[in-house]
């Protein structure tokens, strides 16, 4: 169980989050929404120890995440941080061998047994046929595979997301989507994915957390948070809010944005 | 492009130890080569004879002329060792701050180590001291305790509560570097119109070389050595962003802070017996990224392997070129370096194509 306790933090005297708390269970995938500039990404690094918080914990089984050593923190919380810059030169397979850099020690290299981690890792994700590719020949789906895999070759309980899907299309966002509720269903795993699509992350997450201003605006199940009055309140966006007709969550729809004119045809 | 996943290869489970020997082997080669060339002429084979005749248990009819002796074991051999010595400990510092910096022009000049070394050793010049410690003159001595303060200098004004950016630590560098080249031009013109001295200093060679020399950088290459067998794999991980490599587990203040230590101390070590001499770390490193791929744990010791063996011929083209008289190695590296790194430019965009 993750659990974070009335976290603040400030950027050289600007306040990003003023005092948020949540806790996610073994096995939950919580989605965390919200505005651009809402302090999700801050509340990710704060949650996978990259910053120390102003005042509050973040806990793992009752573990403080800053007391941790560093290996011991990659053995536990894998990232897959935004749009990240991957190196020229490196294949594939290099790269998904790094995410078991926290399990290495200083005298030694991957080992045979890594190799097959990083085997399966790249067979969840289907980048197997890329093995050997040079990461800057990727295309941005591929790309964004690939840093999962790389995650989950880490094998840490606590798998993190920071829009993971943002740049890709709607069949790479569901398979990405797809394969982290997956293999964190299958380990039993704790999973925090930061997005803006609504409509997705209805449907895959267990709850969603609604922040804004630092602040958690609302947290619950899908139908509760994705609602068309919390939507006007936090986004300043109308919206009409649909059943989905398989699964049943929430679909938004816009219906009109906060200032659309019908007459503006000449812009 | 391989796309059969279960036959990728990857440095780590397959280290091309071949390359590194057959590298070695060639260097070995140019060695001997270089022993054998100048204004007194031997074949490979007489030089061969006279280094065998010095192993013990090893019977050798002597069928040169002594003096053949001399000009081997103590003018050629010293200077061809110490090129070699000086040649990986910069290409070696090259390639761990190009790593590093995550920065393909980084060279081991990069944060102040040869300004620094230029400004000690033009105060011993200028001032007309000759003196010798404890048998080596004090030159070498100023350029090594100049080159470190610089460093230390710029690492001390980058260095803030939260580590070390390394933004910051390149600013630094520069401006350390650009002050002690102003002071260096200062004393340099207030002084006694003869600079060639200073000069020849700063461009760098190797016609003093002894025995001693050599001896007296290994231990200041010995941590840049250690370093490279061991850091390669989370010099790997820092090519990530410093955020990420935190992420995957990686101690990144004190990595940044054991390989600016260890490349700083072994380049102090080799320009202060060899003055300034570019385009050896800038290239070296380079040959091999593009030859052999980007892995540093392969990276780092091919680099020292290259700069040791282009070393060694630079020194030689420069001796026997203009013979009798000899060319500063510092003008022979930039004009065979330059137009080389070009083509290894050119043929690599061919292959990405």
């Amino acid at each position: 169980m993750l659990e974070v306790t009335d976290i603040r933090f400030s950027y050289s005297g600007r306040p990003v989050l003023n005092g948020l708390s949540f806790a996610v269970a073994t096995g939950e995938l919580l989605g965390v929404v919200g505005p651009n500039g809402s302090g999700k990404t801050t509340l990710l690094k704060l949650v996978t120890g990259v910053l120390s918080p102003d005042a509050g914990d973040v806990t793992l089984n009752g573990v403080g995440i800053i007391d941790l050593r560093s290996r011991e923190r990659a053995r536990q919380i894998a990232v897959v941080p935004q749009d990240p810059q991957l190196p020229e030169g490196f294949s594939v397979l290099d790269l998904i061998l790094m995410g078991r850099n926290p399990y290495l020690g200083l005298f030694q290299w991957e080992s045979k047994c890594d190799l097959q981690v990083a085997n399966s890792a790249m067979e969840y994700t289907s980048v197997a046929h890329l093995a050997g590719r040079k990461l800057d020949e990727l295309s941005g789906g591929e790309r964004q595979r690939v840093v999962v895999a790389m995650a989950l070759a880490q094998q840490a309980p606590v798998l993190v997301l920071d829009e993971p899907i943002s740049n890709l299309d709607m069949s790479h966002s569901l398979g990405i989507m797809n394969v982290v509720r997956c293999v964190q269903g299958e380990r039993k795993g704790v999973s925090v994915v930061a997005m803006h699509d609504l409509t997705l992350a209805s449907m895959f997450c267990d709850r969603l957390m609604m922040i804004a201003g630092g602040r958690c605006f609302v947290i619950g199940s899908p139908q509760e948070v994705v609602t068309a009055d919390n939507i006007r309140q936090i986004y300043g966006a109308s919206v009409v809010i649909l059943d989905h007709p398989k699964t049943g969550t929430p679909v938004v729809v816009p219906s009109s944005g906060p200032n659309m004119a019908r007459d503006c045809h000449q812009c | 492009m391989s796309i059969d996943s279960g036959r990728v290869k990857t440095v780590g489970l397959e280290y091309p130890w071949h390359r590194l020997v057959g590298g070695t082997a060639i260097v070995a080669v140019i060695g001997i080569l270089a022993l054998s060339q100048g204004a007194v002429e031997m074949s490979p084979w007489a030089v061969l004879e006279i280094i065998g005749s010095r192993i013990p248990s090893v019977h050798i009819v002597q069928d040169w002329p002594s003096s053949w002796e001399t000009i081997i074991w103590d003018l050629r051999f010293p200077r061809i060792m110490l090129a070699g010595t000086v040649g990986a400990s910069l290409a070696l510092s090259g390639a761990t701050y190009q790593g590093l910096f995550r920065n393909p022009l980084a060279d081991p000049f990069l944060i102040g180590v040869a300004s620094g070394a230029g400004l000690g050793a033009s105060i011993v010049l200028v001032s007309g001291l000759t003196t010798e410690y404890l048998g080596i003159s004090v030159l070498p001595i100023a350029a090594f305790i100049g080159a470190i303060l610089a460093v230390s200098i710029a690492y001390a004004i980058a260095k803030n509560s939260e580590g070390l950016p390394l933004a910051n630590l390149l600013l630094a560098g520069v401006v350390i570097a650009a002050l002690a080249s102003a002071m260096t031009t200062l004393l340099m013109i207030r002084s006694d119109p003869d600079l060639r001295p200073v000069l020849s200093w700063l461009l760098g060679g190797f016609s003093a070389a002894e025995w001693n020399h050599t001896f007296l950088i290994l231990p200041y290459l010995l941590p840049s050595v250690i370093v490279s067998i061991v850091f390669g794999r989370i010099l790997n991980v820092m090519q990530l962003d410093e955020d990420y490599a935190k992420q995957l587990g990686v101690s990144v203040e004190s990595t940044k802070l054991l390989l600016i230590t260890s490349a700083t101390l072994a380049t102090a070590a080799a320009v202060s017996f060899s003055g300034l001499i570019g385009f050896v770390g800038l290239i070296s490193p380079h040959a091999v990224r593009i030859l052999w791929g980007v892995d540093y744990r392969f990276l780092l010791p091919m680099a020292a392997i290259v700069g040791a063996g282009f070393m060694i011929l630079a020194d030689l083209a420069a001796r026997v070129v203009v013979s009798p008289s000899e060319l500063p190695v510092g003008i022979v590296t930039a004009f065979v370096g330059a137009p080389l790194f070009l083509f290894l430019l050119r043929r690599q965009r061919r292959v990405q194509m």
